[in-house]
C-alpha cells in the first residue's frame, strides 16, 4: 500500500473507535476498504449497514468514488425513489445491481461525486461521513 | 472598694465586648476570603469558557472569541481569518483522545479548546 493509503485507512480506524475497518489491498498500491456497522438513517431498513470504497494508489490526488452499501438494505422512507427495482425502489444516487470490488460482493452503489475534491483538505473519511450524512437525510 | 470592684467589672465587660467584636472581625474576614476564593474560581471558569481560543481549521490555525461556537460561527470565523472555504461546506471535526469524528451542523453549538482540529470541504453531487 502506498504511504498515503496507509494514512486513509488509519485516519478511519482512528475516527471511527469502534467500528471493524476490513482492508484488501489491489495491485496497484491502493486498498479497498469496508467499515461495518454504520448507521444509515431511519428511513432505510435494516438501518445499519457496511459501506466499501475503494482507496487508489493516487489518493489523496483522486477522490474516493463511489461508495458501496448492502444490497438487502431498502428505503422506507417518504421521499422520491426515481430507481425502481423489483426488490426495492432506491432515492437518486443509489443503484442496485452491483460489486463491491476487492470484497467482490454484491451491493447497492452509492454515487456521490467530489467534483470539487480537494486534496489538501477531503479524506477518505471525510468522505464517508458526508455519504452517511446523504444516506441520513434521505 | 465598691468602686474598685465597679471599674473591674466595666473594664471586663469592655473586654468580653472587644473579644465579641474581634471574633465578628475573623467571621467577617473567613467570609471575605471565601468570598475572594469563589470569585477568583469563577473568574478562572469564565477565562476557560469565554476566552479567546486558537483552533485549526484546514490545518490553519484560526482564533475563535470563545470556547463555545456553532458550526457556523467556526467556518465564518475561518473565512474572516482568510482560510478559503465557503460557508456552505461541509465542516467535520477530527477525531481526539478516542472521540469520534463527525460532521457539524451549522445550527450545532459544541466546544472547542486547542485541541479541536476541523477539515472544510465542499460537497458532492449525484452521478
Amino acid at each position: 500500500m502506498k504511504p498515503n493509503v496507509e494514512v486513509a485507512v488509519a485516519q478511519l480506524r482512528e475516527g471511527l473507535p469502534g467500528k471493524n475497518v476490513e482492508v484488501v489491498e489491489d495491485a496497484e498500491g491502493g486498498a479497498y476498504v469496508v467499515v461495518e456497522g454504520l448507521e444509515i438513517g431511519a428511513c432505510f431498513e435494516p438501518s445499519v449497514s457496511w459501506i466499501g470504497f475503494r482507496v487508489t494508489w493516487s489518493y489523496p490526488d483522486a477522490e474516493v468514488y463511489p461508495h458501496y452499501i448492502d444490497p438487502a438494505v431498502r428505503y422506507v422512507g417518504a421521499g422520491p425513489t426515481p430507481n425502481q427495482y423489483p426488490d426495492g425502489a432506491l432515492p437518486a444516487a443509489l443503484q442496485r445491481g452491483n460489486k463491491m470490488p476487492g470484497f467482490e460482493k454484491d451491493a447497492i452503489q452509492v454515487s456521490r461525486k467530489s467534483h470539487h475534491w480537494n486534496s489538501a483538505a477531503d479524506t477518505a473519511l471525510n468522505k464517508l461521513l458526508r455519504v452517511l450524512d446523504f444516506l441520513r437525510s434521505r | 472598694m465598691s468602686e474598685n470592684n465597679e471599674e473591674i467589672r466595666r473594664d471586663k465587660v469592655e473586654i468580653d465586648e472587644a473579644k465579641k467584636r474581634l471574633l465578628q472581625d475573623e467571621a467577617r474576614e473567613a467570609e471575605n476570603r471565601l468570598e475572594l476564593a469563589e470569585a477568583e474560581e469563577q473568574l478562572r471558569e469564565d477565562e476557560q469558557h469565554h476566552g479567546e481560543v486558537t483552533i485549526h481549521v484546514n490545518r490553519a490555525p484560526v482564533v475563535m472569541p470563545s470556547h463555545r461556537a456553532t458550526g457556523m460561527e467556526i467556518k465564518l470565523a475561518a473565512i474572516a481569518q482568510r482560510v478559503d472555504i465557503k460557508a456552505d461546506f461541509h465542516l467535520t471535526l477530527e477525531a481526539h483522545h478516542g472521540q469520534e469524528a463527525r460532521e457539524i451542523p451549522d445550527g450545532e453549538r459544541i466546544p472547542v479548546t486547542e485541541h479541536s482540529v476541523f477539515s472544510v470541504c465542499d460537497g458532492d453531487d449525484d452521478s
